[in-house]
């Protein structure tokens, strides 16, 4: 059929640019975009393909409020952001916050998010900071906006702002509703024509201040997103879907042994195969492209090649990785932090505990494989994508390509789970290249092995903690290292990391060390010592263990190994864990942002929450229960930027089979203002469960050549089976100073995720006195340490 | 290439394509149907699942030539206009995170339901065990099946169950 289905809000967004201006030009240029009637078989489609390719693609100027805010004669609005939703309703947080300040009703709005020629850049989505701090930057032009059009409407109705009142895009006079006017009226198909200020687009602001937050409407409610319906009926077009005229079909040869050089290929095994077009080679970059799609599968698994293995083994096999790590010598140590006298202190404490814990790589295994399509026509290039970082993508590829950047842009539309995976673009790059390279649309998708080995991992992370306790059972010397494998860590969309540049032999100067980290500090320990070291593997470059940004990419690795053993020290003090937590808080001196206070609220809130008894672990009962099947509780907490969280775990442990089930999860999560409350609460309840995942099941495997860990049964994940029976989330706001407003708004997106592996750990330790300290918890394992510590 | 006729939500169609080709690139690529999706090619996901016959069918590994009944895909669940029951409970739960898996989530639950219109939440977990979510919405898709089987999953937005907590209460 070759259409181009775009959904709706893009579409429109497209209609209105006009490329002979460096702005956004809401009012449609006659002749400037060719629309013609729809051939799709989806209502509302168009052909766009020729209209896209006509003009160059410029940078959307953030410091012109037309940018940001176009109100349409209907009296609508559509607000464009530089942003992207990774799947967890920041579109419609972000859409609450500019309907908020602009005084506009939800329902007359639209957003339009990531599209690098028409939405000003603020560099897509990364690190949980949409709401907090790109979406102020939104309110602050929405309120802008807002304080424009009653000036505007203070001139035409002849009566000053102070005696206009808005609501819902109509300003009226106080008292005289029947002396009114619209948005529309005012603005409708017309500029604001009003200059921003800011060096650079996070400051972005107005003369305007926002609202306090008392006068806050339409944040804070659970505004169901409005994406979901186009999801479940299938209508939405998504970037995996995306078709033009004349687009190909690419499929990656990989290197079957990491490091492997090619040698020669055998054009001569899939010349002859249906649909064929062109095997593109460059380096270690291998494609096959047909006509088709599944011709390119084919032809991709037909091709001969002959691959030299390298000289030396890429890496150990992930069997013996840990003992890697442990007896190597660092790439990088990172200065220790230290506080007070760790070494006596712990050489003098009453009781020492000393204990490693060992976390393996954990990949992304999106459920749908990279993919993009990219459109050379007209010299220009245009790329479809799920990129979290839309605009890094399109600087990144123009420079890949020496294009110069204003002929490349891309179109972000939604795909799989992002979590760190699509900011770096394997599939947007190979797609551009292989369209330059052809001179025709080329999409392309990653098969499922080739994503599950090739993808981007979070770091292996080796463990030693030792701690002291006095004769009372506090803490008083803690002593932690960490061995993280993250050297050479991924860059955002960078033209010399992203893989087929790797495999051409494009490389940056030097390797890009990743940030192994020390836990936040969290607990008030007198004595303390804290270092991490990354350690690299023989293979650097053209590696499966590319290591990259996975959701909080240190986070649940460190956290894990902390958490595990603040729990171990609670057990060694006979004390309560969530006792235990509260007594080492309250000796904390960090209160930025309120920390301290808002962590007690938080820890005991949880507590309070699942009713905690207050007992050590393990459980006492645990010698009188008879059966294969024990239960356990434990408790982790810990704090991702200004967002606290405390997540309680309760396990099943079956002592005859390994089986762990986690059948109840309470979270609570202090993130200051929540924009909305469903929203976040499945964002959080969804941050633990892939949380869970990577506790009970998730591990790249390899042997000394090539990851092994390809497909769903060597790499297996959470299923339906896992879930737990009840999950509760405690949205807290732990404010010492119950008359003050909200705080501001701290990112959600990957808190509640960073404490999952350690709650469990601790659970199961509760549930049966054994103490699981290497990720994950598959039940082979469990039963070999249940073995070893009874 | 061989002319296959394909009966399609209803509707009957031509493709003119290789005997072997996975009815998943038939159905999108030929048919420019949206709701199946590639994960694995593997059947061992279900991002693909569509019925056929009104049994939930894996098109990623199933030749076009095997396909011998009528196709149903997840844009063929809607009426015009009128959702699924399980799509109302899907929005009304608010279920996807990213929303990519939730073709295979809502289709495999169709077909279990038409099996057994009453499950136990030991029946639904075993029913949909071979259908991924790397969101991990397992919990919310979950709910989304009982409220079906629980009121028809006639639509109404759901509040937020959280517990709001101000500090000095906690």
């Amino acid at each position: 059929m070759n259409t181009l289905i775009l959904p709706q809000v893009v579409e429109d967004a497209l209609h209105r640019v006009n490329p002979a201006t460096t702005r956004r030009n809401f009012l449609r240029a006659s002749g400037a975009l060719v629309v013609t009637a729809s051939l799709g078989t989806a209502p509302g489609g168009k052909v766009l393909a020729q209209a896209l390719a006509n003009g160059r693609y410029p940078d959307p100027d953030f410091l012109q409020l037309d940018t940001w805010i176009v109100i349409h004669p209907d009296n609508t609005a559509t607000f464009y952001v530089g942003k992207t939703d990774g799947g967890q309703g920041t579109g419609t947080a972000f859409r609450q916050m500019m309907c908020d300040e602009l005084d506009i009703a939800y329902d007359q709005t639209r957003l339009v998010m990531g599209i690098t020629d028409i939405t000003p850049d603020q560099g897509g989505s990364g690190g949980s900071d949409g709401v907090e701090r790109d979406g102020q930057v939104m309110r602050r032009v929405a309120a802008e906006a807002r304080r424009v059009l009653l000036d505007l409407a203070s001139e035409r109705l002849n009566t000053p702002v102070i005696d206009l009142t808005v609501r819902d895009g109509l300003i009226s006079v106080q008292g005289n509703p029947s002396r009114a006017v619209t948005y529309a009226e005012l603005v409708g198909g017309k500029r604001f024509d009003v200059a921003l200020s800011g060096d650079n687009v996070d400051r972005t602001t107005g003369i305007a201040t926002v609202k306090p937050q008392n006068e806050l409407r339409v944040i804070g409610q659970s505004i169901p997103r409005y994406d979901t319906p186009a999801k479940v009926d299938g209508s939405l077009t998504w970037a995996v879907d995306v078709k033009v005229p004349g687009m190909l079909h690419a499929r990656n040869v990989r290197p079957p042994v990491a490091g492997a050089t090619l040698q020669s290929i055998d054009e001569s095994s899939v010349a002859g195969m249906p649909g064929f077009v062109r095997v593109v080679s460059k380096g270690n970059y291998v494609a096959v492209v047909c006509e088709r799609e599944e011709q390119a599968i084919n032809a991709a698994r037909a091709l001969k090649a002959q691959w030299q293995p390298p000289a030396q083994a890429p890496f150990p096999a992930s069997n013996d990785v840990f003992d890697f790590i442990r007896t190597q010598s660092p790439a990088v140590s990172r200065d220790a932090e230290t506080i007070g006298e760790p070494a006596a202190a712990l050489a003098s404490a009453a009781t020492r505990v000393e204990a490693h814990y060992d976390v393996p790589f954990q990949g992304h295994t999106a459920i749908g494989p990279a993919h993009a399509m990219a459109d050379p026509t007209d010299g220009q290039l245009t790329i479809y994508s799920n990129d979290m970082k839309s605009y890094g993508l399109r600087n990144g590829v123009a420079e890949f390509l020496g294009l110069p950047r204003e002929q490349v842009r891309v179109v972000y539309m939604d795909g799989p789970q992002v979590y760190g995976r699509t900011a770096a673009d394997d599939a947007g790059f190979e797609a551009a290249y292989l369209a330059h390279e052809l001179g025709r649309p080329v999409r392309v998708q990653w098969m499922r092995d080739e994503e599950t080995a090739w993808d981007t991992k979070g770091p292996a992370y080796a463990f030693t903690l030792r701690g002291g306790l006095d004769d009372q059972g506090k803490v008083v010397a803690l002593d932690y290292e960490a061995r993280a494998l993250d050297f050479n860590h991924l860059w955002y969309n960078d033209p010399n990391t992203v893989l087929i540049a790797q495999l051409m032999g494009r490389r940056s100067p030097q390797a890009a060390p990743g940030s192994a980290e020390v836990p936040s500090r969290q607990y008030g320990v007198a004595n303390q010592r804290m270092q991490a070291h990354i350690v690299s593997l023989p293979l650097i470059w053209e590696t499966p263990l590319r290591t990259g940004n996975l959701r909080d990419p240190n986070g649940p690795q460190v956290t894990f190994a902390f958490e595990s053993f603040i729990d171990e020290l609670a057990a060694a003090a006979h004390a309560d864990p969530v006792q235990f937590r509260l007594d080492m808080i309250e000796a904390s001196t960090e209160d930025a942002i309120f920390r301290k206070a808002r962590s007690l609220a938080t820890v005991r809130a949880a507590a309070r929450a699942y009713g905690w008894e207050s007992r050590p672990s393990p459980n006492p009962r645990l010698r009188d229960t008879a059966g294969a099947v024990v239960s356990g509780r434990g408790i982790a907490y810990t704090y991702r930027s200004g967002t606290i969280v405390a997540v309680i775990a309760e396990v099943d442990v079956n002592r005859e089979t390994g089986h762990v089930w986690v059948k109840r999860l309470v979270c609570a999560h202090d993130c200051g203002l929540v924009v909305n409350p469903t929203g976040l609460e499945h964002t959080v309840e969804c941050g633990m469960l892939h949380g869970l995942s990577r506790a009970l099941w998730e591990e790249v495997q390899f042997d000394e050549e090539k990851v092994t860990s390809v497909d769903w049964v060597t790499h297996p994940t959470m299923r339906h089976s896992d879930t737990p029976a009840s999950i509760e989330v405690v949205i807290v706001n732990g404010d010492p100073n119950p008359d003050r407003p909200d705080l501001p708004s701290y990112g959600a997106g990957e808190a509640s995720h960073k404490p999952m592996i350690a709650a469990v750990a601790n659970a199961v330790f509760d549930a049966t006195g054994v103490r699981l300290r290497r990720v994950p918890f598959r039940k082979e394992r469990v039963l070999e340490a249940l073995r070893s510590q009874t | 290439m061989s002319v296959f006729s394909l009966r399609v939500n209803g509707v009957t169609r031509e493709v003119d394509v290789d005997p072997s080709t996975p009815l998943l690139y038939v159905l999108r690529n030929d048919l420019d149907l949206k709701g199946p999706r590639f994960g694995c090619g593997l059947a061992q996901c279900g991002a693909c699942t569509v019925h056929v016959d009104g049994v939930a069918t894996r098109s990623c590994i199933t030749p076009v030539s095997a396909v011998k009944g009528e196709v149903t895909t997840l844009e063929g669940l809607s009426h015009d206009g009128q959702l699924d029951p399980l799509q109302q409970a899907w929005i009304a739960e608010q279920v996807p995170q990213c929303g990519y898996c939730q073709n295979g989530q809502i289709m495999t639950a169709k077909a279990l339901l038409a099996r057994n219109p009453n499950p136990t939440d030991d029946e639904i977990r075993a029913g949909m065990e071979g259908v991924l979510c790397r969101c991990m919405s397992y919990y919310r898709i979950q709910a989304a099946i009982k409220r079906v089987v629980r009121d028809g999953g006639l639509a109404a937005a759901v509040e937020s169950q959280a517990k709001v907590v101000k500090g000095v209460d906690a």
